[in-house]
């Protein structure tokens, strides 16, 4: 709970904020589209090279979701809501959800493929790979 | 039932923080578990109380494979009377296994939800706007296949798919819709930033009747930020004197606020068997007060047959 | 009266004799228990010991079972996903503490990832003080994938002194040894049982103080002895009581009967003997020459008035006599239509001189019946006399038939002066005349006395008339051998 309030805090004092989409190291490929991106966190595309991903969301008000959710899904809170709502009907599952950056980066120590987004001005020099950089407005 | 009714409705909210998020997982198994319950009034001529379903989801994911299941337990009104069969008599709405061969390429089997028209995507209350449906999506074509599907995915959005039946369905017989013993259809769907595309043919024959059609239609839905539009034309060539000339609507959701819709469907059609032709109009008001709880009320009107009602709805999912 | 005294008595007698067995035999197993206690109570005790020491097993094992579930409940849980990430966010280690908390009894959770501990409820704990069981945690997002593994840590201390309501005995658990299940030492008795399940290598014992244990079983036979004794002496007291009362009241009964028949057969003698000699006078008198015609006149009606009374006190002496049942029944084997035929005869001349009409049907061969020949024909003789007596014109019909159900039937139907419908019912009450005084001369008891006469041979007698002036039907009913 702390930690939500010190990113958003530290979210805010920011203004341009540039998020990185990334992959653990091993990940099979070098980057995506937004396209590719989209599919993946929407649950319509589950294999990347063969490999099942693991998509990786922050808790549903964080700040940077709400800048992932407008940049690169480009989809408003209730279209989102919409949307899931009939893709669990039809058996899709919605990403997993962390709860801290530290969370997220073990995530991707241990488990192989996954995917998340980070903010640009974290240290990120665990060897993630970024798949995909854009700006939240 | 009012109690397990609660239990369902704060539970859900309760135990996740996720407004997307739905169904617990079976422990040691790869099931998950869901459902919903919708319950309505409906005032035309007479005054109608129905608790209209009480369903399972149970879905699972393994590799590459998935299963789905939607299971109807009871479908009764409050005045106790079951509708055909007795009241708790598992109906299997769906029941089918996809199979991802890989990014391009699925198969569907089983019984599942006909690929045809936006609609019948989310045949449920919960996943639509308004409670009533259009009569498009009431007897033009097969509701529910129960048969074989190939789907071919292009770029990860637009989807063909092409079904065929020759069998008997598996599911309730006693349904107000067509149930068809055979079927194809072709369709395609396509998306397009905002737009959404669909494009449908296929025939089939009905069971009971073993009367046979072709069924046609188009829709598009834009979905823009303050709401959607959705519009949709068929046609269907039967029997003699059994066909649907066409029937089209127009429906437009506003987003009021973000919980609150104000929906607005227009409808024209000709179908022979009712030798009704006529404009359908509706003007509905959806709150939602949480992504899987919906309250609605619309009041519909009819140009020709004496069906003008008032309906209001309450649908929770799970 | 003394024969019922006797009976009495007798029944008495045999329940005190009852009674004193029972506390014979009561008491005999109580200085048998008392004097080889050892054996026999401290089985008893070793058998309620061994009863509870399975409850309380049982209680354990179910305790811990629903331990086991809380824990595999808890590894189902998404959050445990974060024990792959070492609980970064600390998410796992606040669900533990929280959950550790609410199980209570010093319980500690730990959430281990290859063996090395991720999160856990409380930080200082050793090892060895704890029970633990353990179960594997998988990933959500892919089942296949181990995780790592959730323990609970039971506290030894809560097993090894458990709580036993009853200060003299104690429940503890043990690490299992090969040892008896009972013994008993020098001064507890101890019982054990071997557990399963999650405590399948432990053992669960319960001793007893012995002196405590068989203290409260003295003090238990103390109680059913004394509650014994009281339940009969209060037995024996109502008993009594109510015998008494019997008595009592028998005696009273007694006391009346005696006195009414002392007083009939006094009343008899004494009003008789006056009676007699004013018959006696009045008779001597009417055929005295010194008397005149009006006078005879008058005398007449003297002599017909005693007689009348003298004939209502033997009538009274019968019917107490038959009341009483002191009439003498000596039955007999005698052939029906000669009595009956006899009877006929006697009244037959009564008959003619008021210019009726006899009328004899016998439509059954003679039968056979045992019974008292004399109350028989006072029977007979009544139905008949009656019939006479009260009708003045036509005719008087007898007969004898055999009834369906195998019972014969002397009938005897007159054309006489009937019966009113309201005094038919009431005819066979005793002093009840179903006519005026002056149409006859009987005394009213003769249809009560007959009654019972008939009852006493098992016979029956009904009377049935249409009306007045409608005549009277009289059967005697009775049956043969």
């Amino acid at each position: 709970m702390i930690k939500i309030l010190l990113s958003f805090i530290f979210g805010t004092l920011l203004m341009a904020q540039e998020l990185l989409v990334v992959g653990d190291a091993g990940f099979p490929v070098e980057n995506l589209t937004k396209e590719e991106i989209k599919s993946i966190f929407l649950d319509k595309k589950r294999f990347i090279d063969g490999k099942k991903v693991l998509a990786m969301n922050y808790e549903y008000n964080h700040p940077l979701r709400l800048c992932f959710e407008r940049t690169i899904l480009e989809k408003s809170e209730q279209s989102l809501e919409r949307y899931w709502r009939k893709a669990y009907y039809n058996g899709k599952r919605p990403p997993k959800v962390v709860t801290s950056v530290e969370m997220l980066l073990s995530y991707f120590e241990n488990v192989h493929p996954t995917i998340g987004y980070v903010d640009a001005n974290e240290t990120v020099d665990k060897g993630l790979k970024v798949l995909y950089k854009g700006e939240c407005p | 039932m009012k109690k397990i009714l609660l239990f369902v409705i704060f539970s859900s909210f309760l135990f996740s923080t996720e407004p997307i998020e739905y169904g617990w997982d079976i422990p040691h198994t790869p099931l998950r578990v869901g459902g919903y319950i919708d319950a309505l009034y409906d005032k035309s001529i007479e005054e109608k109380f129905l608790f209209e379903d009480l369903s399972l989801l149970l879905s699972a994911n393994q590799n590459r494979f998935d299963f789905l299941s939607e299971i109807e337990i009871s479908h009764f009104n409050l005045d106790g009377k079951s509708h055909g069969s007795a009241d708790i008599d598992p109906n299997f709405e769906r029941l089918q296994l996809m199979y991802t061969i890989d990014d391009t390429h699925a198969i569907k089997v089983g019984r599942f939800n006909s690929d045809v028209d936006f609609w019948n995507q989310a045949p449920v209350n919960i996943l639509q706007e308004t409670t009533t449906v259009p009569h498009i999506t009431r007897s033009l074509y097969p509701k529910a296949t129960t048969g074989i599907s190939y789907i071919k995915t292009f770029n990860d959005e637009d989807k063909f798919s092409i079904t065929f039946q020759n069998n008997r369905d598996i599911g309730d017989e006693y349904a107000d819709w067509v149930v068809a013993d055979k079927h194809i259809s072709l369709a395609y769907h396509g998306v397009n930033d905002e737009f959404l595309w669909s494009l449908a043919s296929g025939f089939y024959r009905e069971e009971k009747s073993q009367h046979e059609a072709y069924y046609a239609g188009v829709g598009v839905e834009y979905e823009y930020k303050e709401g959607v539009f959705q519009a949709e034309l068929f046609t269907q060539k039967g029997e003699e004197g059994l066909s649907k000339p066409y029937s089209a609507y127009l429906e437009s959701t506003w987003n009021f606020s973000k919980r609150q819709n104000i929906v607005m469907r227009l409808e024209a059609y000709d179908d022979e068997e009712l030798a009704t032709e006529e404009v359908v109009s509706l003007l509905g008001y959806v709150y939602r007060p949480f992504s899987n709880l919906a309250l609605k009320g619309e009041y519909v009107h009819h140009s020709d047959l004496p069906l003008n009602r008032f309906v209001a709805s309450f649908s929770v999912m799970f | 009266m003394r024969k019922f005294w006797s009976r009495l008595s007798e029944t008495y007698k045999i329940f005190i004799s009852m009674l004193l067995f029972i506390m014979l035999i009561q008491l005999s197993t109580m200085y048998y228990i008392w004097s080889f206690e050892s054996k026999v109570l401290l089985k008893r005790v070793t058998q309620n010991l061994s009863y509870q020491l399975n409850t309380e097993a049982k209680l354990l094992e179910r305790h811990l079972y629903g331990l086991k579930k809380e824990l595999k409940f808890l590894s189902t849980l998404e959050v445990m996903d974060d024990v792959l990430v070492k609980d970064v966010d600390k998410r796992v280690t606040v669900l533990l503490e929280k959950k550790s908390k609410d199980l209570g009894e010093g319980i500690v959770l730990v959430a281990k990832q290859d063996k090395l501990v991720v999160s856990c409820s409380t930080q200082d704990y050793k090892e060895d003080d704890y029970l633990e069981f353990f179960i594997a945690l998988h990933a959500s997002f892919k089942k296949e994938k181990d995780i790592g593994s959730l323990h609970l840590l039971y506290p030894l201390k809560s097993l090894t002194a458990l709580k036993s309501d009853n200060p003299h005995q104690k429940l503890w658990v043990e690490k299992n040894s090969n040892v008896k299940n009972e013994k008993i030492d020098e001064n507890s008795i101890v019982v054990s049982k071997n557990l399963k399940g999650t405590l399948a290598k432990w053992r669960l014992s319960l001793s007893y103080e012995k002196e405590s244990a068989l203290e409260s079983l003295r003090e238990i036979e103390k109680i059913l002895l004394v509650a014994f004794l009281v339940s009969l002496l209060s037995l024996l007291f109502v008993v009594w009581r109510l015998s008494r009362k019997q008595m009592k009241i028998l005696e009273h009964t007694e006391g009346v009967l005696d006195l009414k028949r002392t007083f009939l057969s006094t009343i008899s003698h004494e009003l008789r003997t006056p009676l007699g000699s004013i018959l006696t006078l009045t008779q001597h008198l009417m055929v005295s020459p010194k008397v005149g015609d009006d006078e005879v006149e008058i005398l007449g009606r003297i002599e017909n008035s005693s007689e009348h009374l003298l004939g209502m006190i033997n009538g009274l002496l019968k019917l107490s006599k038959l009341e009483s049942n002191m009439m003498p029944v000596t039955k007999e084997k005698v052939y029906v239509l000669n009595i009956i035929e006899e009877m006929i005869e006697i009244v037959e001349p009564l008959i003619e001189e008021k210019g009726l009409k006899l009328v004899r049907e016998i439509s059954t061969q003679d039968v056979l019946i045992d019974t008292d020949v004399n109350l028989f024909k006072q029977v007979v003789m009544n139905l008949l006399s009656n019939a006479v007596k009260y009708t003045d014109k036509g005719e008087i019909i007898t007969y004898l038939r055999k009834e369906e159900d195998g019972s014969y039937a002397f009938t005897v139907i007159d054309t006489g002066i009937g019966i009113a419908k309201e005094k038919q019912k009431a005819l066979f009450q005793e002093f009840y005349q179903a006519h005026s005084r002056e149409v006859s001369h009987s005394t009213g008891l003769g249809l009560a006395l007959s009654q019972k006469m008939a009852k006493l041979i098992n016979g029956e007698i009904i009377i049935e008339s249409e009306g007045l002036n409608r005549g009277v039907k009289a059967v005697f009913r009775f049956s043969p051998l």
